[in-house]
């Protein structure tokens, strides 16, 4: 793969090689994915000045015009590759927060005395990691419930566009995402995280 | 949740999907009729609608907006560069960067001025409206404090790129932790810097802000030696709401965990005692070094377990720890440890112990009140605090230290020895003479051959070698043979009265040879006949640490006796080596009232002043010294040293014992210097009545090596240890003080830093303990406990935890699953586990550990 990105074509390609069960296909597409993430975020927090935040929406909008070459897709590929873009979504956050808390633990004075001037030393990081192990266990009992999380909190989905892409209507959406928090809510807070 | 498994969730998620958009009433009726039929399944729906109900708001933010930190952090958000100007000011360099904004050293841009300031200028990509909202909260709040010890506001404004920015006062210091040290603080120039602190902080709470996230980092001391807070980013104005301005992006509470009151890390409301609560934390490292609680920064699920189950820190204790190089980067000087420690005791640990109260009201109300505390602390006027009395009942929860199977304690407590024993089997005799004149004649036998036999053999009465007395006893044995063959009861008399002899002399295998034979040669005799003997191998069993069979044969001789109506004086006696069974089964109270009973026994029967009954007055005094009961021990050593000198004058060796015992005693008072005194008179009492090859000044040497291994003198110990392990080893190789003193030195060079001289030394040690007292013995698996460490300190973590499992395992079986000993392991193995990296293991390791802890303790 070129640093310019991916070849829209072979995206395709592989997107419909993952429909029939590639696992290959699929941690190619990932790869890709990923890259492409990253790539499109840094960019956006570079010369978005005064940038607000990381717009994940936007960010998973533009990975998905990108890869797809803008060429039509089938509303279930679309959705594969949304869930797909989600689940590396999910993964560059985790893993940032994992690197960073593992930089935490070594030189703990250190860190602490250079680092909180403004964080607090349990910080997002932590937060996330709990959150994203929660959502391992979901994912155990209801895979496409877990999804749903990655979809909206992970990519920034809006209700609407995943019961568009779902096809399903928002309400019910709505009350499976009531249904996901519900679960998480009480996983975090059995873990001794208070919301 | 206790999960459910997929098919049971994929039903409780249809019911909670039909019932979500109903009222509650119909949601109640639903679900009473359901759990009719499915309880479990009602159960877990509710559950999740009550989780419902708690989550709105929860994950509304998506990631990208909630980590936004984490992210900018990631992508590496840009950095200003030195030379750009913000405002009036030009950037010179980074003074640190946190998540959310950097603080940079800068200078007017104008030149008016030459001072330095500190800019605090927002993270380019952070200027959302809820960091916003902070930002220009922190400077709202500095704009209300003028205090000297507060970094000053100088200005403020909007930098070109449209990002606020604040100026404060450029504060050139130390944490003032590092400042102490630096500067070689005595105790006094410490409480001051702690008071100067609470000034300031005392005028921010003046000014309704408490700063919430006070530590040595926010509390700088400048080169002229002015403290000056820094950092009110978290903090609070009282009467608003708790706010979001310091909650994180999913909810959560911002604080440093070492720090923080158990309020905060609970999630309670925050008052100015929260800052209290920090200020005494700072002073307790200030005069310790360390901090006083270990808690973990994995997560705030542990953070908050760690807090529930914290006790009070004990500052003495933690001073008395200090060796002399710790003590020497602290910058005190190097022998000052035992001072030091004289000097917190009382009010310091009072004052600190208040500040540091679990519940925020029963702490100071204000800095002001801890400042008032410590000045009157300094003017040596009474202090306002009094102790409290959950603090003083987990000072006196005194964990016994495993590394110290050398220690006092030991000696302290094998009670009343070779000459006792002697006597009492003299009386024992006549008594027997009196109750029949058939036995008159060997009553007779019994007390010359005891006189002939022990005024030589009883090192406490000769004086002489215990080599000597080991092979006057063994011509004992072969007389015993030889001239008594024809009067088996005589001869079980006396094997028991040699097997106590021999007993006190440590040669277990050759008492218990003595004393199983006196029971068989009084095999037909009846159960009162046979208890004493009986009631002697439980002694040795003592010895051997064989305590289950030990409290079997004492008991049952005990109850024979009992039942036999013996006389007051030798039920006294086994009540004592029972006493002395629930001493080691940490059933201290039952030992201390028996132990009691025993003394009340000896004084009736032969009044106050008599050297047997000042001996049990000194056995008390051990037990109440193990409860924590120090001023009595105390009373007790010393009543029982005054009649023991108008009997025997000075040069005894029981004195020799009653400066010891005092000398453990204050030693656990800190006051180290009284202690060290009375270590060197008992040395000196051994030296001059027993002799420098004595057993006995083998033990007092020992106790001294392990007083002086505690005060960090490292070289002095070594060369005392080594000079009780010869005199040990001279007497007897196998006996279990060449394992002790061994177990001692291992500990020397552990503390030295040298695990691998230590790990051959524990061998060594662990090798005798197999021979000299078994595999059943707590000594055999303290040393294994001991050695795990230095195994693991070279990184053969493997190895270590198996050693640990298995010590877990024995002591486990020893000691019971919830004892001490099984506390001490979890803790260790704990340790080996987060070695390892493996943090949940050691996690739950260490939460079994604080269970047991919290167990022992309600039952003290």
């Amino acid at each position: 793969m070129s640093a310019a990105g991916a070849d829209p074509t072979e995206i395709t390609a592989l997107l419909r090689a993952v429909g029939q069960g590639d696992r290959s296909a699929l941690d190619r597409l990932f790869e890709q994915v990923y890259g492409e993430l990253r790539r499109i975020a840094r960019r956006q927090l570079r010369t978005a000045l005064p940038a607000a935040t990381l717009d994940t929406t936007a960010l998973v909008h533009e990975a998905y015009l990108k890869l797809s070459g803008g060429g039509p897709w089938s509303t279930r590929d679309r959705s594969h590759f949304y869930a797909l873009t989600a689940q590396a979504m999910r993964r560059v956050l985790i893993d940032h927060a994992r690197r960073r808390t593992r930089q935490k633990r070594g030189g703990r004075m250190v860190a602490l005395a250079l680092d909180d001037l403004d964080l607090p030393v349990i910080e997002r990081g932590e937060e996330l990691i709990a959150l994203d192990q929660a959502l391992a266990r979901l994912e155990a009992v209801d895979p496409e419930l877990a999804s749903l999380v990655e979809w909206r909190f992970f990519a920034g989905l809006s209700v609407e566009e995943i019961a568009e892409l779902r096809e399903v209507s928002d309400r019910t959406v709505k009350r499976h995402w009531r249904l996901a928090r519900a679960f998480l809510f009480r996983e975090m807070a059995a873990q001794g995280w208070s919301a | 949740m206790t999960t459910l498994p997929p098919e049971r969730f994929r039903a409780a998620r249809a019911v909670f999907e039909e019932l979500v958009e109903l009222d509650p009433e119909a949601r109640r009726a639903r679900l009473d009729q359901i759990a009719r039929g499915d309880a479990e399944l009602a159960r877990a729906v509710d559950a999740l609608l009550e989780a419902d109900a708690g989550a709105s708001g929860f994950l509304d933010a998506p990631a990208g907006v909630a980590a936004r930190a984490l992210v900018a952090d990631w992508l590496g958000g840009e950095l200003d560069a030195p030379g750009t100007v913000v405002g009036a000011y030009r950037l010179v360099g980074l003074l640190g960067r946190g998540g959310m904004g950097e603080v940079w050293e800068a200078e007017r841009a104008d030149g008016q001025f030459e001072q330095r300031v500190a800019l605090k200028l927002l993270k380019r990509g952070m200027d959302s409206e809820e960091v916003l909202a902070r930002f220009l909260r922190e400077r709202q709040i500095l704009a209300r404090l003028t205090h000297p010890g507060i970094a000053r506001l100088l200005d403020g404004g909007m930098s070109a790129d449209g990002r606020p920015y604040f100026v404060l006062e450029k504060v050139d210091g130390l944490p003032l932790t590092e400042h102490a040290r630096r500067a070689g603080l005595p105790l006094e120039g410490r409480i001051r810097l702690v008071l100067a602190a609470c000034d300031a902080v005392d005028s921010a709470h003046r000014q309704l802000v408490v700063h919430r996230d006070l530590k040595p980092s926010n509390i700088l001391v400048t080169g002229a030696g002015e403290v000056k807070l820094l950092d009110f980013g978290i903090a609070k104005l009282l009467g608003e709401g708790d706010g979001g301005a310091h909650a994180t992006a999913l909810g959560l509470r911002a604080l440093t965990p070492a720090y923080a009151a158990p309020e905060q890390i609970l999630g309670e409301p925050v008052t100015t005692a929260t800052d209290v609560y920090a200020l005494g934390i700072v002073l307790y490292e200030l005069l310790t070094g360390r901090l006083p609680h270990q808690r973990p920064t994995s997560s705030l699920a542990a953070l908050v377990a760690e807090v529930e189950h914290e006790s009070a820190p004990r500052l003495a204790s933690a001073v008395r720890q200090l060796d002399g190089e710790e003590l020497t980067r602290l910058g005190f000087p190097e022998r000052a440890g035992r001072r030091l420690a004289r000097s917190l005791r009382g009010d310091l640990e009072t004052i600190l112990a208040r500040a540091l109260e679990r519940a925020p009201e029963r702490r100071y109300a204000s800095a002001r009140e801890l400042a008032d505390d410590l000045a009157r602390h300094l003017d040596g006027r009474p202090v306002r605090a009094r102790p409290q009395s959950s603090w003083y009942r987990a000072t006196r929860f005194a964990k016994r230290h495993r590394l110290a199977v050398a220690s006092a304690a030991l000696v302290l407590v094998s009670l009343v020895g070779g000459l006792s024993a002697a006597l009492w089997q003299a009386r024992r005799a006549e008594a027997a003479a009196r109750e029949s004149a058939a036995n008159a004649h060997r009553a007779e036998h019994t007390k010359e051959f005891l006189i002939s036999l022990f005024s030589v053999a009883d090192p406490l009465q000769s004086g002489g070698e215990t080599v000597t007395a080991r092979q006057l006893l063994e011509q004992g044995a072969k007389r015993l043979e030889s001239e008594l063959a024809a009067e088996p009861g005589l001869r079980a008399d006396l094997l028991e009265a040699v097997g106590r002899i021999e007993a006190s002399l440590g040669l277990l295998d050759a008492a218990e040879r003595s004393t199983t034979l006196a029971l068989e040669l009084r095999a037909g005799a009846g159960a009162a006949e046979r208890a004493s003997a009986e009631a002697t191998l439980g002694a040795i069993h003592i010895q051997r640490g064989d305590l289950a069979s030990a409290a079997q044969l004492l008991e049952r001789a005990l109850a024979a006796l009992e039942a036999s109506g013996a006389e007051p004086l030798t039920l006294a006696r086994v009540r004592s080596d029972v006493g002395q069974v629930k001493f080691w089964n940490k059933e201290v109270v039952a030992a201390e009232a028996l132990e009691r009973s025993v003394y009340e026994t000896y004084r009736a029967q032969l009044g106050e002043e008599h050297i047997e009954t000042a001996l049990h007055l000194r056995n008390l005094g051990v037990l109440l010294d193990d409860l924590g009961r120090l001023d009595e021990a105390e009373a007790a050593y010393r009543r029982s040293r005054e009649i023991l000198v108008k009997s025997l004058g000075e040069n005894h060796p029981h004195l020799g014992q009653s400066d010891l015992s005092m000398a453990a005693l204050q030693n656990k008072q800190g006051r180290f210097e009284e202690a060290e005194a009375n270590f060197r008179r008992a040395l000196e009492n051994r030296r001059r009545t027993l002799g420098d090859h004595h057993f006995q000044t083998g033990q007092t040497l020992q106790n001294f090596a392990h007083f002086l291994v505690l005060r960090g003198r490292f070289d002095e110990a070594e060369r005392t240890g080594r000079e009780a392990l010869e005199i040990f080893r001279a007497a007897n190789p196998k006996h279990f003080e060449v394992g002790k003193c061994l177990n001692g030195l291992g500990q020397v060079a552990a503390r030295r830093g040298d695990p691998a001289g230590a790990e051959r030394l524990y061998r060594e040690a662990i090798a005798n303990f197999e021979e000299s007292l078994g595999r059943r013995h707590p000594f055999y698996w303290w040393t294994t406990g001991n050695l795990s460490k230095v195994i693991a300190a070279q990184g053969r973590l493997a190895e270590a935890e198996a050693l640990q499992r298995e010590a877990l395992r024995e002591l486990e079986s020893i000691s019971g699953v919830e004892s001490e000993d099984a506390q001490w392991v979890h803790e260790m193995l704990a340790d080996t586990l987060r070695l390892a990296g493996r943090a949940a293991e050691a996690d739950s390791a260490a939460a079994r550990a604080r269970e047991i802890s919290e167990k022992l303790r309600d039952h003290a």
